[in-house]
C-alpha cells in the first residue's frame, strides 16, 4: 500500500506538464509530498494497548484534548473485585515497561482504588470505582492515558494554557481560561474561566450576550435552590452560585457561575459546558 | 275460482297491513336509536383511545428526553474523571470539579423541571387528540350573505376553540337547532375529557469522582498535605423516573340532546342519563433513564 502510494505520487510528479520541468525540481516536488505525509503519520497520536482483566468488558473508549493536549479514556465495567483489577494491572503493566508512580498515592480503599504508572513521558491512570450503574459487586474501571506534562504551579506567573476559546459562545471580558477540554469525538466541550467579578454580573452578561449569537435561555438554575433530593450533595460541596441553560440549533450550552470551591479561594469560576446536536 | 274470489269479504287484510307497519316503524325508531348511540360509543371510544396514546406518547418522548441528558451526564463524568487524573494543579482541580458539578446540578435540575412539563404536555396532548376525534358535528349556519367559498373559508366555532387551546378545560358544549318536542335547553350538547396523567419523581444517580494528586516534576506527588486527595461526590446520571410506566387515564364523555322521538316518548337518553362515556389508558414501556438504558415506547393498556 505504502509502495503504490509512493508510485502515485511518482507518477503524479512525472505527469506530462511536470516532465517538462527539470529533473531536480521534480525530485523536490516528490521530496516535498512524501515529507508531509511522513509528517502527517508522525503526527497521528499511537495509544499503546492497554489489556484489560478477564470478566471486563468494554463500554466506550474516546479521545479527549485537554489544553491542546491528547488523552485517551477507556470506560470498562467488571465482574472482578476492585482488588483483583488493581492486583491485575501491578502485576501485568510493568512487565510492558510501565513503572509504578507514587507507590504511596495508589490508595487502596474497601471498593475502590486508583493507580497511576509512567513509562518515559507516558502516563496511565486507572481508576476502580463500585458500578451504580450495573450489578452489585461490579465495577466501573476508567483508565485515562497521555503524554506527561508539567504545569505552572499555583503562585507562579499565570500564563494562560494552550487550547481555544468557542467561537460561537462569548467570552467573559477580563476573565483567565482556566483549562479547555473537548471530548466524546469533540461534539463536547468544557471550558473554564476565572474572574473576579461578581457571580451575578458574569449572568447578566451571559443573558445579555448570548441572544447575539443565536442562544435562547431555556432554563435557569440557582444552586441554593435545587431539589430536594440533591439537598445532601449540596450541603456537602457547598456550590454557590448559579447556572444558565442555552439552546440553539447548534446544540446546548450551560453556563455555570459560581464561587471557587476551594477554601480560602476569592474568585468566580465560569464553567461553560457545550453540547453539539 | 271465479266463485272464491267473489265469496271473500274485502277490507280484512286492512288491519293486519296497519300493525305491520306499526311494527316496523317501531324497529326503524329502535334502529335508528341503536345506530345513534353506537356511533356516539365509537366516537368516544376513538376519542378515548387517541387522547391516551397521544398522552403516552408524549410521556415516552419526554422519558427518552431524560434519558439523554443522564447519557450526557455519564460521559461529562467520564471526561472530569479522566481530566481529574492527568494530575492537574490543585487550583485546577476544584475548578475542573466544581464546573462538573455545577453543570450535572443543571443538567439534573433541568431533567426535574423536563420530567414536571412532560407531564403537562401529556395532558395536553392527550385533550387535544380526544377532542379532535370524538366527531363534534356542530353545525356552521351561513352568515348574512355570506358566499359558499366565504363560507368554507370561515373556522367553525369548534376550529376556533380549537386553535386557541379551549381544549384545555376539558368542556365544549354547543347548541342544536330546535327540532320538534325540544326545550330549548333540551338541545345541548356537550363534550367532557378528562386526563389524569401520573406523577413522576426523578431520582438522582450520586457516585465519586477521583482527585489524583498534582503534578511535580513529571510525577503525581501525594499532595493531601495541599490539596484534598481522594473521593468527592458527584452526578452520575439520573436513576430512574418514578411512576415513568404508570399509564395516563382518559375519560370521554358525550351526551346528545334529549330529543323527544314523538314515539312513546322514546328518547336518545333517558332524563337523568349522563351521556355516553368511554375511558382508555396509555402507558410508556420498556426503557430506562440509566446512561446506556434503552428508549421507552408507547401502547394502549387500558381500553373500555
Amino acid at each position: 500500500m505504502f509502495r503504490k502510494g509512493l508510485y502515485f505520487l511518482w507518477y503524479s510528479v512525472s505527469y506530462k506538464p511536470l516532465r517538462k520541468l527539470p529533473n531536480v525540481i521534480a525530485k523536490a516536488i516528490f521530496l516535498f509530498f512524501v515529507l508531509i505525509f511522513i509528517h502527517s503519520s508522525a503526527q497521528a497520536q499511537n495509544w499503546d494497548t492497554i489489556p484489560l482483566p478477564n470478566q471486563t468488558i468494554l463500554l466506550k473508549e474516546d479521545e479527549m484534548v485537554m489544553d491542546n493536549q491528547k488523552i485517551k479514556t477507556i470506560h470498562c465495567r467488571s465482574n472482578l473485585p476492585a482488588q483483583d483489577i488493581r492486583n491485575f494491572y501491578l502485576r501485568f503493566l510493568p512487565g510492558l515497561g510501565w513503572n509504578e508512580d507514587c507507590p504511596e498515592c495508589n490508595q487502596q480503599g474497601n471498593d475502590n482504588a486508583r493507580l497511576t504508572f509512567t513509562r518515559g513521558d507516558n502516563k496511565i491512570s486507572i481508576i476502580i470505582i463500585p458500578s451504580p450503574l450495573g450489578k452489585k459487586g461490579e465495577n466501573d474501571v476508567i483508565i485515562a492515558m497521555s503524554k506527561l506534562k508539567e504545569e505552572a504551579q499555583q503562585g507562579e506567573e499565570y500564563q494562560e494554557p494552550e487550547g481555544k476559546d468557542l467561537s460561537f459562545i462569548p467570552r467573559y471580558p477580563q476573565s483567565r481560561r482556566i483549562s479547555s477540554l473537548e471530548y466524546n469525538a469533540s461534539q463536547k466541550a468544557m471550558l473554564t474561566y476565572s474572574s473576579m467579578d461578581d457571580v451575578d454580573k458574569i449572568l447578566d452578561f451571559y443573558r445579555q450576550n448570548m441572544a447575539e449569537y443565536d442562544w435562547n435561555l431555556a432554563d435557569e438554575t440557582n444552586f441554593q435552590a435545587l431539589p430536594p433530593e440533591l439537598g445532601e450533595m449540596q450541603s456537602q460541596i457547598k456550590l454557590r452560585g448559579s447556572a444558565l441553560i442555552f439552546k440553539s440549533p447548534r446544540g446546548e450550552c450551560i453556563i455555570s457561575v459560581f464561587e471557587h470551591p476551594q477554601e480560602g479561594e476569592n474568585s468566580r469560576i465560569i464553567g461553560i459546558k457545550y453540547n453539539e446536536k | 275460482m271465479i266463485r272464491f274470489w267473489r265469496n271473500k269479504k274485502k277490507g280484512q287484510i286492512a288491519p293486519f297491513m296497519i300493525a305491520v307497519i306499526v311494527i316496523l316503524l317501531i324497529a326503524l325508531m329502535v334502529t335508528v336509536n341503536l345506530g345513534k348511540i353506537s356511533l356516539t360509543k365509537t366516537d368516544t371510544a376513538n376519542a378515548a383511545d387517541a387522547g391516551a396514546l397521544a398522552g403516552a406518547s408524549t410521556m415516552a418522548n419526554g422519558l427518552n428526553a431524560i434519558g439523554d441528558i443522564s447519557d450526557g451526564m455519564l460521559a461529562d463524568f467520564i471526561a472530569a474523571q479522566a481530566a481529574l487524573a492527568m494530575c492537574p494543579t490543585c487550583w485546577k482541580a476544584w475548578v475542573t470539579y466544581g464546573a462538573h458539578v455545577a453543570s450535572q446540578f443543571a443538567l439534573y435540575a433541568y431533567a426535574w423541571k423536563a420530567a414536571r412539563d412532560t407531564l403537562k404536555e401529556a395532558k395536553k396532548a392527550s385533550l387535544q387528540l380526544a377532542f379532535s376525534n370524538v366527531g363534534i358535528d356542530e353545525t356552521k349556519p351561513r352568515q348574512g350573505r355570506e358566499t359558499y367559498e366565504e363560507w368554507l373559508k370561515r373556522k367553525s366555532n369548534f376550529e376556533q376553540w380549537m386553535e386557541g387551546d379551549g381544549y384545555e378545560s376539558g368542556l365544549y358544549s354547543w347548541q342544536d337547532t330546535q327540532k320538534y318536542g325540544q326545550t330549548a335547553s333540551a338541545g345541548t350538547n356537550s363534550v367532557t375529557v378528562s386526563s389524569s396523567p401520573p406523577s413522576w419523581s426523578v431520582i438522582p444517580l450520586p457516585g465519586i469522582i477521583w482527585f489524583l494528586g498534582t503534578i511535580h516534576k513529571h510525577h503525581c506527588i501525594v499532595c493531601c498535605c495541599f490539596c484534598y486527595c481522594g473521593p468527592l461526590p458527584t452526578l452520575w446520571g439520573i436513576a430512574a423516573v418514578t411512576g415513568a410506566t404508570e399509564p395516563i387515564r382518559l375519560r370521554v364523555t358525550r351526551v346528545e340532546p334529549d330529543i323527544n322521538l314523538g314515539l312513546w316518548g322514546m328518547r336518545y337518553r333517558k332524563a337523568g342519563e349522563s351521556g355516553i362515556t368511554s375511558t382508555s389508558g396509555g402507558h410508556a414501556y420498556g426503557g430506562s433513564v440509566l446512561p446506556f438504558g434503552s428508549d421507552y415506547d408507547s401502547e394502549l393498556t387500558e381500553v373500555n
